[in-house]
């Protein structure tokens, strides 16, 4: 008897132990298996030759996409300006703005040729915000620590800042968005995304 | 205020002045300013909560000395925060704040209604401890800090100009040319190599910050590198031992012990720095053996040369960050001011 419960408890206890750390490593692993299919994309032999380019950032944009909160993304790089905005006006930024990144993006993600991604580690917080940090190291041996600040929606994790070195790109993005008038900003920011 | 009363009573339209002109110097200290009336640009980085029946913000903050000779003028408020490593900056102006609870210095906290921004409800910082997140671990990257001040923006604007020509006028087309007959493993031994011969800078700033560890690690990588690694053309240190290496300067020595950027200054062709990097960089200037080197037309060569090979291994990242930005001025300037933060931390 006791030594079937304590086969049980241990039982127990192990499963427990096994089932903590795919419970609390969630963020990182929905950001590896984001970077993993990005990376299979852009090092993909059928779809390296320049006439299937479209095919591809079609693609990518669609991973990078399922991972991004382009609306969080927006309200805080706005700040002040987006208290200010109607609806109609925070979908058409959110809209141009999530372009605009992605094109960033996949311009860095473009030059892919070989980089190592090490994943470190990730912290949680009780109300749903977390953060994963990652470190790239290039083929000229240089590493760069990689921060993604992800928020949690339902299921899944998804990001709303990235820091590389330190530099937050939303941040980068409010400062400059804050002494702009909204108006001038948003004609800057459709003249970027058409011009390719 | 102290001043006040040296005006005196009487002097109605000295005291006017003096109230000008001490909001003056305060508008003109605060570049939030702009945002007059508008609620406060932190807010969307303090956490959401569930109080009351209302989502409201919490944050806790510490108020400016000033704050009432500020409501006398124009009707508004300032108040300076601290977050968790005690890093203080200055908010917005607010135009209503429960006067009660103003004591200069005092620390109090303060709900904001999401909604429309405004302050709804003060209350002293130690009576309400359980209520206040304060700013969560998420923003804890800074976004409730502060940035860079830049009183000489308009000549710093003109450098960035000049930098911006130099790069894309002489240096690139030289770095492009480089790269083109070099290949890059051979510049990655050469950019090893300057970076080994700065080992002094490294290892006494990690002297100087009491990281021993660091010092050490210095030290070793040095030591194998010079040797195993030909002279510092290979990083065998990292390769083979896996010994990482530590990136320590004087400005990061000084920013250790507190001391803050002061004022933003892009000098020409050294780029982005602010007050303590400068002094960072001179100091520094005499734990670098190239600076040893006479005639100093040879000093300023190999500096050229280390430049140029430099840039010939970053081609694109600064096309990259003016092509992002709406203000690369300001981008570039964010950039820095994040990024000497970091690694003044780590």
């Amino acid at each position: 008897m006791s030594i079937h419960f304590l086969r049980v408890s241990l039982f127990l206890f192990f499963t427990l132990v096994m089932a903590l750390p795919s419970f609390a490593g969630q963020p990182m692993e929905q950001i590896r298996e984001t970077t993993d299919r990005i990376i299979a994309i852009v090092s993909d032999p059928v779809l390296k030759p320049p006439e299937k380019a479209e095919e591809r950032k079609r693609l990518i944009r669609q991973v990078v996409d399922e991972r991004f909160d382009w609306e969080e993304m927006s309200r805080r790089s706005l700040a002040r300006h987006w208290k200010q905005r109607t609806d109609d006006e925070k979908k058409e930024f959110i809209n141009l703005f999530g372009k605009l990144l992605e094109r960033t993006y996949l311009e860095q993600v473009g030059n892919y040729s070989g980089e190592k991604v090490l994943y470190l580690n990730e912290t949680i917080d009780e109300s749903g915000f977390g953060d994963v940090r990652i470190k790239i190291i290039t083929k000229q041996e240089t590493e760069i620590p990689v921060r993604y600040k992800v928020k949690k929606n339902g299921d899944g994790w998804y990001v709303y800042d990235i820091s590389v070195e330190g530099r937050s790109l939303i941040n980068n993005y409010r400062k400059q968005f804050q002494r702009m008038p909204y108006k001038k900003l948003l004609k800057q920011l459709k003249a970027k995304v058409t011009q390719e | 205020m102290l001043s006040l009363q040296f005006v005196g009573k009487e002097s109605i339209n000295v005291r006017k002045i003096f109230v000008a002109f001490v909001c003056s110097v305060l508008w003109i200290i605060q570049p939030a300013v702009s945002s007059f009336g508008q609620p406060p640009e932190f807010l969307s980085d303090l956490k959401a909560t569930s109080f009351e029946g209302q989502t409201k913000r919490f944050g806790q903050f510490y108020l400016v000395p000033d704050v009432d000779v500020t409501s006398d003028g124009f009707g508004g408020y300032f108040y300076s925060y601290k977050d968790k490593r005690g890093n203080k900056t200055t908010t917005n102006r607010l135009d209503s704040l429960p006067k009660g609870l103003l004591t200069a210095g005092k620390p109090v906290q303060v709900a904001f209604n999401d909604a429309t921004g405004m302050p709804v409800r003060v209350a002293e910082s130690q009576t309400s401890q359980h209520e206040v997140s304060g700013p969560s671990t998420h923003d804890e990257s800074g976004e409730l800090e502060g940035e860079i001040y830049d009183p000489i923006e308009p000549v710093n604007r003109a450098f960035f100009h000049f930098n911006d020509k130099l790069y894309f006028w002489v240096l690139k087309p030289i770095a492009t040319g480089y790269e083109k007959v070099f290949p890059e493993p051979l510049r990655v031994s050469v950019r090893n190599f300057f970076h080994n011969i700065l080992m002094p800078v490294r290892a006494i700033n990690c002297l100087l910050q009491g990281k021993i560890e660091g010092f050490g690690t210095e030290i070793t990588r040095f030591i194998v590198n010079s040797t195993i690694g030909i002279c510092g053309f290979s990083d065998a240190a990292k390769t083979a031992f896996n010994i990482e290496k530590r990136d320590e300067d004087f400005g990061q020595t000084l920013g250790f012990y507190g001391l803050g950027p002061g004022i933003y200054i892009n000098w020409p062709l050294l780029g982005p720095s602010s007050i303590r990097d400068t002094f960072g960089i001179v100091g520094d200037g005499f734990l670098n053996p190239v600076n040893y080197v006479e005639p100093a037309k040879y000093c300023i060569a190999i500096k050229a040369y280390d430049q140029i090979n430099k840039t010939s291994l970053s081609l694109g990242q600064y096309e990259a960050l003016k092509k992002a930005a709406f203000d690369p001025y300001i981008s570039l300037r964010e950039a820095y001011y994040e990024n000497r933060r970091y690694k003044i931390r780590e």
